[in-house]
């Protein structure tokens, strides 16, 4: 069952026996979707109805869209005429965190499942879903820890290390192959590390951050100690919600909970104060913003940010990307002078 | 004398920031505009000028709170609690008019506020950064529709440091959403007694449910008149009319200009006085229009007579409210909006429009930067295309006069006239 927006309760999806398995998009250009939709909304949005329409992806039962923003609204529009087939699921998404809105998302998760569930299955079984909880749950802690571990370790595993395995553990192709992740995640956190010469700590920060992106960061000098992305360390939530009795509500408290995204407009303050943790915990030195073109959000959110690191005195830098895997040109030098100024030769 | 030609006279050359704050400019303008009431074509329009220098003038001298709303937000709440409601869309229509939208923009630029944005709220940052805006007392935003909008209106608060009130809007239109919506908009409401020290007095909302009740009646007798034939407003006059849609339902001003709109075009309708001498072609407009001096309306109607009929923006797309019921009823009329939800409501809701108004064709301004009007389009050519509807995509700006090509623009309408007369 594919997905896309971080928003999207994947447990929901696990206890009625599907995969979940995210659309990350693709690289290079998207003129057939360009004429579905318009040429000036989310590439990455763009990227995955290419995808769809050039057959690239796995064979999917449906997609859920969440309409967490106007480029995904439209998506949803869309897909269902020219995606890829199986059911098109809608789910919309608050942009608040606060007992309404939780309430609200919560009966919208319930409507989810009871769309989802195969035929003649009408209700999802609570117990099951309280399964998939602690089985997402595990995975993300076991994440988290390895993610976190960046925060003290000198030398800890490169971005790119784990942004791969964060989208290899997204995009698995069975059951079987998504619980092995476990042991993955175990071993990338023990593998030995190599000793390497001072980098600079970096925030990288962002809607959705291309790959290309880190590579490149970090084949120019710099490390990537903080995703602050949907696909990075967003993605994992944060530790367990308050307890609930049902496991909609938990869930919508769990993610709306979750770090904030750009689209949580009613949430600044709480993402200024997750940026602010990060810097602290993980001894960030500099900032990379990448700036999703045509992405409203990412755009305030960049203002935003500014702000915050002109008031801690952190050094910035934009890059506005495409998402097409060819920015790298436009990228390069700007990368190489901001890396000088933090000390990288 | 046009409206920004008098107002640049009375403000001086160099706009100066000050004059938007001194009584004089508001009395004289007001004087001036008074005294010119014989030239208006109609006079519901200078009635509407009156009333918005009015308002303008509470905003700019701060006779009251002035919360800054988008577009999109249910006014009603805003009159209901006798607050000074601001729309900085709106202003950035009157920024454009007087010719100060290019160092706004500029403004605007220079804070990093991305060129992909709308420039509406490019604009409304510029102007408001470089003094021209009356500062607000706290900030209301719906979420609906538009992506920009509560991005930017968070902004403009957290930079002003006044709390920021977001309507979050869902798109299924069952009683989960209703209950939400309405929770937080009795939510906000009471959020901005308590914040702006406010008396709340049920009276005075009760009225601006009346209010908006009235004013949605008078626009249906306008809108029930702009269907026959042949049209006897031309579309570039009938545009202005959208302001009170977009920020004045809910104020007892509106009922009167609706109210005197729908008076003129019954006496003209009886008298068959026509929009242009000969009609040949009715055209239904999407999205907005351009702000700034064009030629496409000078073109479309007066040129070739092809008469701009209805605008979507005009549509009255919700039932009336009930006054027993504000919250609730006006949760369904955030939530009854037909770019809401998928785009078959839309396209239903125009196609409805077409034969309503006995339409020819279609021309929808792909506003840049509005993604929320033209990400969908593809939908609306495939089922206009099925009805055998012409329909013109005219790609331009709204506010942002370097964007626009007269001569591109001419061939495109000519090209588009062509198939259509
Ligand atoms: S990158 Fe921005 S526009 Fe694209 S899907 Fe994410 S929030 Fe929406
Ligand atoms: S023109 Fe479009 S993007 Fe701009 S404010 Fe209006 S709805 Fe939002």
């Amino acid at each position: 069952m594919g997905w896309l927006c971080h928003y999207t309760p994947v447990e929901i999806f696990t206890a009625l026996g599907y995969t979940p398995y995210r659309l990350l998009g693709r690289e290079g250009n998207n003129p057939r979707a360009a004429t579905y939709l318009v040429g000036n909304l989310c590439p990455y949005v763009q990227s995955c109805l290419e995808a769809a329409i050039k057959q690239e992806l796995p064979l999917l039962a449906g997609v859920v869209i969440a309409r967490s923003c106007n480029a995904m609204i439209h998506l949803a529009n869309v897909w269902p005429h020219y995606g890829a087939g199986g059911k098109t699921v809608v789910l919309d998404v608050p942009r608040r965190f606060d007992e309404d809105a939780v309430f609200y998302f919560s009966q919208n998760l319930r409507r989810l499942a009871a769309e989802l569930a195969p035929p003649g299955e009408r209700q999802l079984n609570e117990e099951r879903l309280w399964a998939a909880i602690t089985w997402w749950e595990e995975q993300r802690a076991a994440w988290r820890e390895l993610l976190a571990c960046r925060a003290a370790w000198e030398d800890p595993p490169g971005g790119k290390e784990i942004m791969d395995g964060l989208a290899r553990w997204q995009t698995p192709l069975n059951p079987q192959e998504a619980d092995k992740w476990e042991t993955v995640i175990t071993r990338l956190t023990r593998q030995p590390r190599v000793k390497t010469a001072r980098r600079p700590r970096l925030l990288l920060a962002g809607s959705i951050l291309p790959r290309e992106l880190i590579t490149m960061v970090e084949e120019c000098g710099g490390l990537s100690v903080f995703e602050d992305s949907c696909n990075g360390m967003r993605l994992l939530l944060a530790p367990a919600a308050r307890a609930e009795g049902d496991p909609y509500l938990y869930l919508a408290r769990l993610y709306l909970g979750g770090p904030p995204c750009p689209r949580m407009v009613g949430d600044r303050e709480k993402r200024r104060q997750y940026w602010a943790a990060a810097v602290d915990r993980f001894r960030i030195q500099g900032i990379i913003y990448h700036a999703m073109k045509f992405c409203d959000a990412a755009m305030y959110d960049y203002i935003a940010l500014k702000v915050f690191s002109e008031k801690k005195g952190l050094p910035l830098l934009r890059l506005d990307g495409d998402f097409s895997g060819g920015n790298r040109g436009q990228w390069q030098t700007r990368l190489e002078a901001f890396l000088e100024m933090l000390g990288v030769e | 004398m046009d409206i920004y030609q008098l107002l640049r006279s009375h403000l001086g050359n160099a706009l100066r920031q000050r004059a938007f704050k001194s009584p004089w400019t508001y009395r004289l303008l007001r004087q001036a505009v008074a005294a010119q009431k014989k030239h208006y074509t109609w006079q519901a329009a200078h009635r509407l000028l009156l009333n918005t220098i009015d308002q303008a003038a509470a905003a700019f001298l701060q006779k009251g709170p002035v919360v800054w709303h988008n577009v999109f937000f249910p006014t009603e709440i805003l009159y209901g609690l006798g607050v000074i409601p601001f729309a900085p869309e709106a202003a950035a229509v009157v920024a454009t008019g007087l010719g100060i939208a290019r160092g706004a923009l500029r403004r605007a630029e220079g804070d990093w506020v991305s060129g992909e944005a709308c420039s509406f709220h490019r604009l409304a940052h510029g102007c408001d950064r470089e003094g021209y805006f009356p500062p607000p007392g706290a900030v209301v935003c719906s979420s609906h529709l538009c992506d920009t909008a509560p991005q930017s209106l968070e902004t403009t608060a957290a930079y002003h440091g006044v709390p920021f009130y977001l309507l979050d809007v869902p798109h299924r239109q069952d009683a989960e959403a209703l209950n939400y919506v309405a929770r937080q908009l009795k939510g906000i409401t009471f959020s901005l007694v308590e914040s702006l020290r406010l008396v709340w007095d049920e009276d005075r909302f009760q009225e601006a449910i009346v209010n908006s009740n009235a004013a949605r009646e008078r626009l249906l007798a306008v809108n029930r008149l702009r269907q026959q034939r042949p049209a006897c407003i031309r579309g570039e006059e009938a545009h202005g009319f959208i302001y009170p849609m977009l920020a004045g339902f809910g104020a007892a001003t509106s009922v009167e200009v609706y109210g005197q709109l729908a008076d003129e075009l019954d006496r003209r309708n009886r008298e068959q006085r026509r929009a242009v001498p000969e009609e040949k072609a009715r055209l239904l407009w999407l999205h907005l229009r351009p702000y700034y001096p064009n030629a496409i309306f000078q073109l479309l109607e007066r040129e070739a007579g092809a008469v701009v009929v209805f605008e979507e923006m005009s549509h009255v797309y919700w039932e009336p409210l009930d006054p027993e019921k504000p919250f609730y009823s006006l949760a369904r009329k955030v939530l009854s909006h037909h770019g809401l939800a998928p785009m078959a409501r839309r396209v239903e809701a125009i196609l409805a429009m077409v034969d309503a108004y006995q339409a020819d064709g279609i021309i929808h301004f792909a506003h840049w930067g509005c993604r929320q009007s033209t990400a969908g389009l593809r939908l609306l050519q495939d089922a206009l295309r099925e009805r055998g509807i012409p329909f013109l995509n005219l790609e331009g700006d709204c506010v942002d006069q370097s964007k626009y090509a007269p001569g591109a623009t001419r061939t495109r309408l000519e090209g588009f006239l062509e198939m259509l007369l």
